[in-house]
Formats: C-alpha cells, structure tokens, sequence
C-alpha cells in the first residue's frame, strides 16, 4: 500500500481550473518530483495534501486512513510536513524556536515529564541534520535567503515526517548553493522519508528523485521515469507552448503560485 | 538523539524576578501600614489596570486578536460579583472568582460568534458584542437598569477592615494572574501560542492547534478582564452600566499593553504604572488629562515601537519565556543552567 494515494482531486477558483481529476501515489521513501509550468496548480496540490486548501473533490489517503476532511495541523500530526514556496519563518523567534515548534507539537511522540527534553533533542536533531546549529540563537527574521529555506526545511524536519511536502526549496538560491540544499533532501529520503518536491530548477530535482509528474492547467500530462518525462513530447510542448491548446481561458488569469509571491 | 543545552533566561532575570518579589512583599507588608486609608482603593485600582492590560496583552500581543470589546467582561464580571455577593450570598472573595469563571464562560459561546471575523471586522465586532452585553443588562430584570446597582454585602464590615481586605485581595490577585500569565507563555502551549501571533499558516503546518489555541486565549484573556471588573465593583462598591461597560476600559487596556511594550510580560507592569500615575497627577486638569494620555501614546509608538519596556530593557526579560539552545559541553565542567 502506497503511503499518500491521491484520487481523483479537483479544485477550481472561480473560472481558473487548478485541480482536475488529479489522482497519483507516492511510495514510502520515495522522491516524487512535480514540475509544471507557472500556474499549473503545483502548490495547490501540494495545499490540498498538507491539508491547508480543501479540494472541491477527489480523496486523500494517508497510509489507508481518509484524511480529506483533516485540518492541517491534524495531518501534521500524522506525519505530513511541508516547506513553503516562500519562506515563513516565526519572525520574532530564534531559530531553534521556529523549529522547536514543529517538534513539540506535531512531532510529540512522548508525554509526560519527559515530554520537552524529547522534543528539545529533537528539534536539535533537525538543526544538525540541516547544518543549522551556528544559527541556533539568530532571530528568524534577520536570516538570508539560503538560511530561510533550510530553516523551512529543519522545521519541518523537526515533526519527524513520513511525508515531505518541498516547494521550490532550490529557487533563489545561487549555483554554488544549490548542492547544500541538494544533498539535504537526499539524506532525508535515503533515511526513508518520502517526498515530494515542486522545483523548477531541473538539474537538482532530477539528481534527486525517483519518479517525475507534470502539471498543466491542473491536470496531471505525463508521469513516470524522470528522463522519459523530461523527454516526452507533451512536457515539451507545455514548456515550449508550441502546439498547446489552452485548456482554460485565454487570459492568463490570477495563478495560485503567482498570487503567494 | 542528545539533545541541546538550553537555557531560559540569565542570571539577570533572577536578579530582577527577587527585585520584583521583595517590591511584591512590601505591597504586602509595608505598605497598608504607611499610607492613608483612602490611598488604599487607588492602589487597588492599579492592580486592577496590571490585571486588564495583562489579560489584553495576551490577547494581542501573544494572540493576534485585537479586540476593542474587552469592556464587556469587565462588565460582565462586575455585575455578576455584585449579584453573587448580595443575592446568592457568596463570601466576596469567592464571589470575584466565580465572576472570572463566569466571564470565561460567557467568552466560550461569544468566541464562535467573534471568529468568525478577521482583523479589523473583529475589533468592531467585539465592540459590537460589548454594547450588546451592556443594552441586556439594562433590560434584564433586578440589575437596576440604567442606574445600576451597589454593593451591599460589606454593610455592617469594618471600613477598615473591608479596605484592608479588597487591598490585600486585589494584591494576589494581580500576581496571580501575571504569574499565570507568565507560566503559560513560559510553557510548550505558550511556544505554541507565539507561532500562531507570527504566521498562523506555517504554525498549523507544524501541528498547532490554531482554533483551539485562539479561543483559549480569548477565553482566559476575557476570564482576567472580569475578574478586573469584579475587583473594581468591590473597589467602588457599585456598578453603573454606563462606567462597568464603558469602552474607556479597553482604551486603558490598550494604552497599558502597547505603551508598556505588546508581546512581553513585563510592558503591561510598566505601561499599568505609567497610565495610574498620569491618571493620579492629571486628574485635576479635566480633558487635558487626555491630551496629555494620547500624546503620550504617539510619543510612545513612534518613537520606542517596541514600547517602554523594550526601550528600557531591550531585550532583557524579568520573565524569560525565550530559549537559548547551544551544543552540549563534553569535557570540562558544565556551567550551572539558570532558570531551568
């Protein structure tokens, strides 16, 4: 049984289809990658498994347990964790805060007196794995870019995810960061985290993942081995827009992930 | 998996936490010796103010909720002390603390209602609901409509003694709420209750329950503003609707909270003070005692945007709620861990 089945997910806003008939799985300790070009509907796909948008329809189940009617902080709880495309640290606290946080609320597994000194080693646990623990004392808010995301990463680290949810960790970051990032997400998933990976920066996501999908217009146009759908006639045409035919009106419209810029 | 050193506070904070104690010990001890009878009853109103602008601090500055409707709580609270008092019969110092519970009561139904708006539409809304509970308790019978009603459970007690009491009343009581305070925000709930004022999407990422978290805080924040309002209608011995439920509470609340420094414990002590002292000294001037209050204000947020407390003490805290986390020492000796 796959870890997240997502079945038949739809959501539109207003006239702009960004969910249709959506439907994938994602194994346990696999790297899913999800491209697509800009307002495809990746990030709201991603809102729809994290729990923080409500599809129109469609299922998702996480290791057999319906969870479409779950909040957010519930499928926290039940191990699904997400970055955000653009970072949202707590800005008035430090950094081990921010990451304290996801430990000892989502990432509880202990109770009683023992309950915070389980949650402290482990919100360091995620600073060390992140490389972060200089900055342990820095106010969030005051961090650099690069710093932001892996911060966005440790956080979510920090629950102890079955399911990692990335969205565009890799953009803005320059050249000569990107293989920190890079290596981060493949260390997680070669412990055995499953993740899924929204990137427009090709070269790293294809060094990572096992598997790729593509979005466009909110349907899913071809899934598989990453090269194959790299090179499959219908990814080059949503990304070179030769022959498309648009599914949705000729106006570009507002787009989800243009909108959360 | 070890985990961090992690410290909460510095030796400063203790420092500062037995200052506080020993200036607590002579409010006790010292200071209902020293001073005249009618000097009482305005030091209870002070106490009252730490109470209000603490409760509304956790509000706003630890809940992101501005509300402008505090005011009917302290309404709230005030009436139903006066009615547990004089027509139940409680003893009046369990009378105050069923009005709390009381008032806490009454902000769980209410908090359905005012949640559903968002920031601005809340702070009307609240203002809206506030009137709402001063035009029902006009119209409710035995409450004394539009003149009130007035205190009668102390007839036959000692002024002295009953001055001596609400002093010493309002005293813990103030301390309890500020170290309640301080022990919440001080806890994994209080951690929780921070990341929600700061980005509430990214909290409920993490697991926070963002729904529950707001409604305790309202809750407890409004069960604080009517045990003030209970302490002041023991103070003064009455209550009017116009005066219990006037919206000049929740601006005193504001001016305490924000002026004193919004987001810490210790900037509601200061900004109380402040506000009690121009209240004490003003209060001749007539409207001018408002002027000066609202050019206080704007002094205040424009020019220490972290208000008075953050200006004095920058980042220092008498009540350390904030973690300092560094790698585990394992040679040599490990420093003694203030605080924790």
């Amino acid at each position: 049984m796959p870890l997240l089945q997502v079945a038949g997910v739809a959501k539109r806003f207003g006239r702009v289809v960004t969910a249709r008939d959506v439907s994938f799985d994602v194994a346990a300790g696999e790297a899913l990658g999800l491209v697509g070009p800009n307002g495809a509907g990746k990030t709201t796909l991603l809102d729809i498994v994290a729990g923080t948008q409500r599809a129109d329809a469609g299922r998702v189940v996480l290791d057999g347990h319906d969870v479409t009617r779950l909040g957010a902080a519930a499928r926290a709880g039940r191990g699904v964790a997400r970055s955000y495309q653009v970072p949202r640290p707590f800005a008035e606290l430090t950094v081990y805060e921010n990451v304290l946080v996801g430990a000892s609320f989502a990432g509880r597994k202990h109770t009683g007196r023992t309950a915070s000194r389980h949650s402290r080693a482990q919100a360091w646990h995620a600073l060390e794995v992140a490389g972060m623990t200089e900055a342990a004392n820095t106010p969030s808010g005051s961090l650099r870019l690069l710093d932001r995301k892996r911060l966005e990463v440790a956080r979510a680290l920090a629950t102890g995810p079955r399911l990692l949810l990335l969205d565009e960790i890799a953009g803005g970051l320059s050249e000569s960061e990107l293989p920190q990032i890079v290596s981060l997400v493949r260390h997680l998933r070669d412990d055995g985290v499953a993740v899924v990976w929204i990137e427009h920066v090709l070269h790293a996501l294809l060094d990572v993942v096992d598997r790729l999908l593509c979005l466009a217009a909110g349907e899913v146009i071809a899934q598989g081995d990453p090269h194959e759908v790299i090179r499959s006639p219908e990814v080059a045409e949503v990304y070179l827009g030769s022959t498309v035919e648009s599914t949705r009106d000729p106006s570009p419209g507002p787009t989800s992930e243009g909108e959360r810029a | 998996m070890s985990g961090p050193d992690v410290t909460r506070g510095s030796r400063g904070s203790l420092i500062g936490g037995g200052a506080l104690l020993l200036v607590v010990a002579l409010l006790a001890a010292v200071v209902p010796y020293v001073v005249t009878l009618g000097a009482l009853p305005s030091l209870v109103m002070l106490f009252a103010l730490v109470i209000l602008g603490t409760t509304w601090n956790l509000l706003a500055g630890y809940g992101g909720m501005v509300s402008v409707g505090q005011q009917a709580y302290v309404g709230v609270g005030g009436y139903a002390l006066i009615q547990l008092a004089d027509a139940v019969g409680a003893p009046p110092w369990a009378a105050v603390l069923a009005a709390g519970l009381i008032g806490g009561l009454i902000a769980v139904p209410t908090s359905y209602l005012v949640f559903r708006l968002a920031g601005g539409y809340f702070a009307i809304g609240t203002w809206v609901v506030a009137e709402v509970f001063r035009l029902v308790t006009m119209q409710a019978d035995g409450l004394g409509g539009g003149s009130g009603l007035s205190l009668t459970a102390f007839r036959g007690t000692d002024r002295v003694e009953r001055v001596a009491f609400v002093y010493w009343f309002a005293l813990a009581l103030m301390v309890a709420v500020v170290l309640g305070t301080y022990l919440l925000m001080r806890s994994r709930v209080g951690l929780g209750l921070t990341a929600i004022r700061d980005d509430r999407v990214a909290a409920s990422s993490l697991g926070v329950a963002v729904d529950r978290g707001r409604r305790l805080v309202y809750v407890a924040g409004s069960a604080g503003a009517a045990l003030a309002g209970a302490l002041i209608a023991l103070n003064t011995l009455g209550v009017t609707p116009g005066s219990i439920y006037s919206v000049n509470w929740t601006a005193a609340m504001i001016f305490i909270a924000v002026v004193g420094g919004l987001g810490t414990i210790e900037g509601p002590l200061v900004g109380a003070i402040l506000y009690w002292v121009l209240q004490q000294t003003l209060a001749p001037l007539g409207t001018w005692y408002l002027v000066v209050l609202g050019a206080v204000a704007v002094a205040v947020v424009l020019l220490a945007p972290r208000g008075l407390w953050g200006l004095l003490a920058g980042r220092f805290q008498l009540f350390p709620t904030t973690y300092r986390a560094h790698p585990v020492v394992v040679s040599g000796t490990v420093a003694p861990q203030p605080g924790r």
